[in-house]
């Protein structure tokens, strides 16, 4: 019964408050499954035909909470048009105006004088003569003044089908007329027998006339009795006073069926509009003018509104069958704003706000929720609002967003279920994670179409994936690792091998899996390593005054590695310090080259002597002292 | 009036004799002073020696300077004299070859050597003489 109510009450607001036949197909229904997470807040468009009135219903599915309609679907709770509606509604304050109050005093009035249980019965005529003051209150939108009209249409009707039917009875008493008129020529008319003056029986044919042939006295001359032509002219009359009557019974049938029918047509639409008082009221002022108990709904056989009530309810639809309806709307109606006060006071937002905005789906126009007072309204807007922020966040694919919603959510209201939305969260997330991480496997491989895939569809799923970023990063990543091999061999090419050392750290991730460049790197570092411990080991010696011993420490490094820029901006330095001793020392190595050995002896014994503890003064005597004494 | 008869020392004199004085002194003292050669060759210039010693090859010289080390090998050795010349030491290697005889040759004792330049320029020991 609920989701007959919900689907007709829930069309209106997405269309009109005049209601305007539908176009579309009608074979688009849901299937019924509710989709939990991907809500649709745009129609889908359908097949266009136009149907005329009655034809196309929406159909509200409460498993999905969407609504069909035209071949197009709606997220219920999640349509910009019903959303902003609703928003408005609960900053609405409530109608407490003068106005207001006489109007549903009004209404409450004519309801009562038109119950069926009123004592004493309806009051027809003075309920209706408040029509027009209900009418002139805005929030009727002159619903009433169209109530009114209707009944005063069905009663010129009524009026104009009472005077047919006197002038049928008018006419059956002519044709009963007519009839014995016949029957009396028929019976009383006499053959004319010549010399025979007695007339037998009076008659208007003639008294005159006398049966010729029988004793019966039936005439059977032309002319007499039922052979004269002014009995058959009587004949034809009374046939053509019953084609008349018939023709008025059918015309007066007619008129009746056509006044119900427009009546029934206002009716569907109060109904259609949510104003189930007004349904109440037409249905009411219905069974006063037509007090025939025909109260069977004019409906195309093949519409949907027609299917609606006969797969429904089983029966053919009828007034009262609109008018239980609207009754149980209004019933449901104060119901769920009970139930919402109950909420709201428990701290249960979400449950209150469903059930709100299930009272206000159904009840828009209702007393109940017009007089709703905004304070009570206002304590579920914050969470509406989050509410819808979430299903925004989820339509659009921000699950990061959605998941700060849900926490939001759930601060706000105690009984709020996070479940369908943490599961809608996780899933996507989970898929999205998922392509991402192949992706990186995929480039790990080289293979950048299949990355370029899996990235695709993880964008589809989640496009606003944190992992996005890492990912984006790592193919950066990817790409400052070619540049810096690049820069690993142009520094090699350079021989600058201080940078190679300078940038080790940045320049070795970029080498990995390279063995050559690898061997490369390995001897820069290591060979820089040990200058820069020889380097510093002198500094050392320096600082103590032991500047030939320094020198000695750094130049068989600096014969190895001649040209490094730092080995040799440090062994100028020390060549200062230590002069006189390298002096000697070049000067020895220089003889000895040449041969002369003993004034090559004599420098390696002087620069012992400036230094007692070199090595190479000491190896150089030793070579020397072996080549004089010719031992080599 | 008589001319008062000069009764004082002759200046002039004395003036000769010390200097006669200061001469004969100063010879006596650098005859003492100086050093023996003991050999009958000139003294080696050292830094000729240490500028190029082979185109001393063929040259006899004696030099005498601290004996500061001494590398031995099977039968033969090197001593090296420290020489000062000019107020700098300049080294000098000698070799000692086999069968020279000279005694005990030590470390910072002072000696005297007749030397003879071989092709390598390095001068050979021919004879010796303590200090």
């Amino acid at each position: 019964m609920k989701k007959i109510l919900f689907s007709l009450t829930l069309t209106l607001p997405l269309a009109s408050q005049v209601y305007t036949p539908p176009s579309g197909g009608s074979s688009s229904r849901p299937s019924g499954g509710g989709n939990d997470t991907v809500v649709r807040s745009k129609p889908q468009p359908g097949p266009s035909n136009n149907k005329t009135f009655g034809n196309e219903l929406p159909f509200y599915n409460p498993a999905g909470e969407t609504i069909s309609w035209n071949g197009s679907t709606w997220a219920a709770s999640d349509n910009r048009f019903f959303e902003a509606r609703f928003q408005k509604y609960l900053n609405e304050p409530e109608e407490s105006s003068e106005e207001a109050k006489k109007y549903r005093a009004t209404i409450e009035e004519i309801l009562a004088m038109m119950s069926p249980h009123r004592k004493g019965g309806p009051v027809f005529r003075d309920a209706v003569a408040l029509l027009p003051r209900a009418s002139s209150y805005p929030g009727d939108a002159r619903l009433c003044d169209s109530l009114s009209n209707a009944i005063y249409t069905a009663m010129l009707a009524q009026k104009d089908v009472r005077g047919t039917k006197n002038l049928i009875t008018a006419m059956e008493k002519e044709k009963k007329r007519v009839i014995g008129e016949a029957d009396w020529k028929a019976k009383t008319d006499r053959d004319i027998v010549v010399g025979d003056s007695q007339a037998v029986g009076g008659g208007s044919g003639g008294g005159n006339g006398k049966n010729k042939g029988g004793n019966n006295g039936e005439a059977t001359q032309t002319g007499r009795g039922v052979n004269s032509l002014d009995y058959l002219n009587k004949v034809k009359r009374i046939a053509e006073i019953e084609a008349l009557k018939k023709g008025h019974q059918l015309k007066t049938e007619i008129k009746t069926e056509l006044a119900k029918m427009q009546y029934q047509a206002l009716m569907v639409q109060f109904f259609l509009q949510r104003r189930f008082e007004h349904v109440v009221m037409a249905s009411r002022f219905y069974n006063q003018i037509w007090s025939d108990g025909d109260g069977t709904l004019y409906l195309d056989d093949k519409s949907d509104l027609d299917k609606m009530f006969t797969e429904s309810l089983g029966v053919s639809p009828t007034v009262s069958t609109l008018d239980s309806l609207a009754n149980e709307a209004m019933h449901d109606v104060n119901k769920g704003v009970e139930a919402f006060i109950f909420l709201v006071e428990q701290d249960e937002l979400e449950s209150a706000s469903k059930r709100l905005s299930e009272s206000y789906m159904i009840g828009e126009f209702m007393p109940s929720i017009n007089t709703l007072a905004r304070t009570k309204k206002r304590k579920v807007l914050e969470f509406v609002r989050e509410s819808y922020a979430l299903l925004n966040a989820i339509e659009s694919k921000d699950f990061a967003t959605a998941t700060t919603q849900i926490k939001v959510l759930q601060s706000q209201a105690k009984d709020f279920d996070a479940t369908k939305a943490q599961a809608a969260v996780a899933t996507f997330s989970r898929a999205s994670d998922m392509s991402i991480m192949m992706a990186k496997n995929h480039l790990a491989a080289g293979d950048v179409e299949k990355a370029r895939e899996e990235i695709q569809k993880a964008m589809e799923v989640w496009p606003q994936n944190p992992k996005l970023a890492e990912f984006d990063r790592l193919v950066d990543a990817g790409g400052s690792m070619i540049r810096l091999r690049n820069d690993f061999d142009r520094l090699f090419a350079e021989k600058n091998y201080r940078e190679v050392f300078k940038r080790q750290h940045e320049l070795a991730p970029s080498i990995n899996n390279d063995s050559d460049r690898q061997e490369k790197f390995r001897q820069v570092i290591e060979n820089i390593g040990t200058i820069e411990l020889a380097v510093k080991g002198s500094e050392e010696l320096g600082r103590l005054g032991q500047h030939y011993a320094a020198w000695e420490k750094l130049k068989p490094i600096y014969d190895r590695f001649p040209d490094d820029p730092n080995l040799n901006q440090v062994m100028t330095q020390m060549q200062g310090k230590a002069s006189e001793f390298t002096n000697a020392l070049d000067r020895a190595n220089s003889l000895e080259e040449n041969g002369n050995i003993g004034s090559s002896l004599s420098w390696f014994y002087r620069a012992r002597d400036l230094h007692p503890g070199s090595t190479m003064a000491t190896d150089g005597i030793k070579r020397l002292v072996d080549r004089a004494l010719n031992l080599n | 009036m008589a001319r008062r008869a000069s009764s004082g020392v002759n200046t002039q004199a004395l003036l000769v004799g010390a200097i006669v004085l200061i001469i004969v002194l100063g010879g006596g003292y650098w005859f003492i002073n100086q050093k023996p050669s003991g050999f009958d060759a000139p003294v080696l210039d050292a830094v000729s020696f240490r500028t190029n010693g082979r185109s001393l090859a063929g040259n006899k010289n004696q030099v005498t300077g601290i004996l500061i080390d001494r590398e031995i090998r099977a039968s033969s050795q090197i001593v090296t004299l420290e020489v000062e010349q000019d107020g700098n030491p300049v080294h000098v290697p000698i070799i000692i070859p086999d069968g020279f005889t000279a005694g005990n040759l030590n470390q910072k004792d002072t000696y005297t050597f007749l030397i003879e330049f071989n092709t390598d320029g390095v001068p050979v020991a021919l004879e010796v003489t303590q200090l």
